[in-house]
């Protein structure tokens, strides 16, 4: 930054503040709409700062609603899906960082787990939907949590390739060599060192699976997550537009909150691999 | 101190075994790493794998350790063929070129871990690397992570987490290769002397030819995968069998005159358009029957001798270049534009472009066949050590 002119940092920062405002103002303005009450709402022009504030929406969904069972849902979904995505994904990640299989297999497999992602999840839904209903895990937190894991794994295994590459070998090696088995190495040296990676995608696979709409509309109708809730603000006969922003306020506040508990890791996760001695 | 010292090194002696590498041979696909390597190291001994970056050395060491397969061959630890045993059942301690430190883990955890994964208990394992940490002079570091602490002590870390358990062998990968010259030096002898008190066969990687010749109980020179010969320091040094050997040991290395063989007037002479050397009676013989047109003459540049008179039995020369390194004098010279250096005490120097004479003892003239580059039979000086 050395040798920057005055003019040219303010700029910057003017340029940095346009981009914010862009990509905040939707937020800001869900925040709102969610305190206004229905004259407000419907008020032209709007009102940029809310005039008249109101718990009104709020009590609405939380406790006609009962909003806090769908976030229990939600919870219990995501947690599922993430602990399941980061602990098959980052064992295939470091299985295909460490071990050389005959032929290019390693390139061929990354390759092929990421058709996972390539055609249209509503392909699989309904062969999914069959499956389900026979194996009894329609209707359950636990399969929707399983088959956002699924969606979720070629993302795990490529993001954590990279930080499982960038352990130094020898220190692995030196471990096996000090008397360690694969595994021990693997709890004791590999792990540890990649904390920041498995933060990361443990919180990315975590919000994808909060948010997912499709697959929790299908196959878990009768546990309804966050976004089903958010989406039923919208009936056939009217839309609630208060109780839909307030509705939108409280399925993100949670994944705020991850997200800034975690802003260290997940920062240090997302651009570098660093483990350096 | 001194207690502590002897019951670590009674503990351990027992445990030593001797090594055996018997036709090994690594090729990494189509790159043929270690060549038939046979190599038998004896139990307490300390082996010096020497030879330029690239000939096989770390592979080897990586082959025993049991962190590389084997291609063919059989490696032996004590009596045990070790070829499909995993690294934790060789009962081997390996200091890493990088020194391969647990970044995550304190110094104490570090100096611990050999001893955790044996489930020792807790009271013992903190007395050992007590014990340990003492004995390579960083126990006021336990509590730090590797980062937070210099070079120097780094190595030492690793140095300690080799010695806290009772290995059958130490592997060591150039392991005082990222320490700055000082500190090499010093480390040199320290790791001299932890090797004689544990008395464990030791397999030691080196490039550098001074740091082999001062650790080593015996060298074994390495150079393209190929073992080129093996032995005490003073005798490869003194009877190198090749070419190779001649001019990896030794600082600056050995000279080598390329000349053309004449016998005349009932004897042997090496000429060169300006060189006419008449060749010592005790190699004429082994010149006659090797029956060869050319020869490579080698001579170590401390063995030469010069003078700026003309003698019949000395080889012209002319100086190139003079360098003087304090103590004492490199003087550069070209034989019929060949290369030739000559390693003289201080004192007055010639000047460059002097017409010098350099002549040597027969004793410490190489005979070597240029296009085998292999030493000519029975042309070695009398042996002074016993061959093995
Ligand atoms: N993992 C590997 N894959 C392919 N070639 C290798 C590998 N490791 C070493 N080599 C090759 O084997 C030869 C010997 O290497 P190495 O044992 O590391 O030499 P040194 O330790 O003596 O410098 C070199 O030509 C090197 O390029
Ligand atoms: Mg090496």
């Amino acid at each position: 930054m050395a040798g920057e002119s005055r003019i040219g940092t303010l700029l910057r920062y003017a340029g940095i503040a346009l981009v914010l405002a862009i990509v905040l103002f939707p937020v800001y303005w869900m925040i709102n709409m969610s305190f206004k009450d229905t004259a407000e709402f419907t008020a032209r022009p709007p009102t940029m700062i809310v005039k008249r504030p109101t718990w009104e929406n709020y009590r609405d969904i939380l406790i006609s609603q009962g909003f806090d069972r769908y976030a229990w849902n939600s919870l219990l979904t995501a947690l599922t899906a993430a602990v399941v995505a980061v602990t098959v994904g980052s064992l295939m990640a470091y299985a295909l960082s460490r071990f050389r299989l005959p032929k290019n297999f390693n390139y061929h497999l990354l390759f092929t787990i990421l058709t996972v992602r390539m055609f249209p999840p509503i392909l699989s839904l309904i062969p999914l939907y069959y499956i389900y209903k026979q194996i009894g895990l329609l209707d359950t937190r636990f399969g929707l949590g399983l088959i956002h894991a699924w969606v979720e794994v070629p993302l795990v295994v490529w993001m954590m390739i990279g930080f499982f590459r960038d352990i130094p070998r020898d220190m692995e090696e030196a471990a096996l060599v000090d008397g360690d088995t694969r595994l021990g190495v693997l709890r004791k040296i590999a792990v540890p060192l990649a904390r920041p990676g498995l933060a990361a995608t443990f919180i990315l696979v975590f919000i994808s699976s909060w948010n997912e709409f499709l697959f929790a509309l299908i196959l878990n109708s009768r546990n309804q997550t966050l976004p089903i809730a958010v989406a039923g603000q919208i009936t056939q006969f009217e839309i609630r537009y208060g109780n839909l922003m307030a509705a939108g306020v409280f399925a993100t506040v949670p994944v705020l909150i991850l997200a800034f508990l975690t802003q260290r890791h997940l920062t240090r996760g997302l651009t570098v691999g660093g483990v350096t001695g | 101190m001194t207690a502590t010292a002897l019951t670590l090194t009674g503990a351990r002696t027992g445990q030593s075994a001797p090594v055996s590498f018997e036709q090994v041979t690594k090729k990494y696909g189509n790159v043929l790493a270690v060549d038939n390597l046979t190599l038998s190291v004896e139990n307490g001994e300390l082996m010096v794998l020497l030879g330029p970056s690239g000939c096989g050395k770390t592979t080897s060491l990586r082959m025993l350790a049991g962190l590389e397969k084997i291609t063919s061959g059989v490696i032996r630890i004590g009596d045990v063929v070790v070829n499909d045993l995993p690294p934790r059942s060789r009962n081997i301690a390996m200091v890493f070129q990088s020194y391969a430190l647990y970044s995550h883990l304190t110094v104490f955890e570090n100096l611990a871990y050999p001893l955790r994964v044996r489930k020792l208990k807790k009271d013992e394992i903190k007395r050992r690397v007590q014990e340990v940490a003492e004995r390579v002079q960083i126990a006021d570091l336990l509590d730090r992570k590797p980062r937070e602490i210099s070079g120097g002590q780094r190595q030492r870390v690793a140095l300690g987490r080799a010695i806290i358990r009772e290995p059958s062998v130490f592997l060591m990968d150039e392991p005082l290769s990222n320490l700055d010259a000082k500190l090499r030096l010093h480390m040199r002898g320290e790791l001299k002397r932890f090797q004689r008190d544990l008395a464990t066969t030791t397999i030691y990687v080196t490039h550098d030819q001074a740091e082999a010749m001062t650790l080593a109980d015996r060298v074994a020179i390495m150079n393209k995968g190929v073992l080129q010969q093996v032995g005490p320091p003073r005798e490869v040094y003194r009877q190198p069998v090749n070419m190779f050997v001649a001019g990896f040991l030794g600082s600056p290395p050995m000279n080598f005159l390329t000349l053309d063989v004449q016998a005349e007037e009932g004897q042997l002479w090496l000429t060169g358009p300006n060189v006419r050397y008449p060749l010592p009676p005790e190699q004429a013989a082994a010149v006659r029957q090797a029956s060869l047109a050319r020869l490579a003459l080698g001579v170590r540049p401390e063995h030469i001798t010069l003078s700026h008179h003309p003698d019949e039995r000395a080889i012209p020369a002319e100086v190139y270049l003079v360098e003087d390194l304090g103590n004492e004098l490199l003087v550069d010279t070209r034989v019929d534009g060949q290369q030739a250096v000559i390693r003289i005490p201080a004192g007055p120097a010639p000047s460059i472009g002097d017409r010098i004479w350099l002549s040597f003892s027969p004793a410490d003239l190489h005979l070597f066949d240029p296009t085998t580059e292999a030493r000519l039979p029975s042309t070695s000086p009398a042996p002074r050590a016993t061959l093995s």
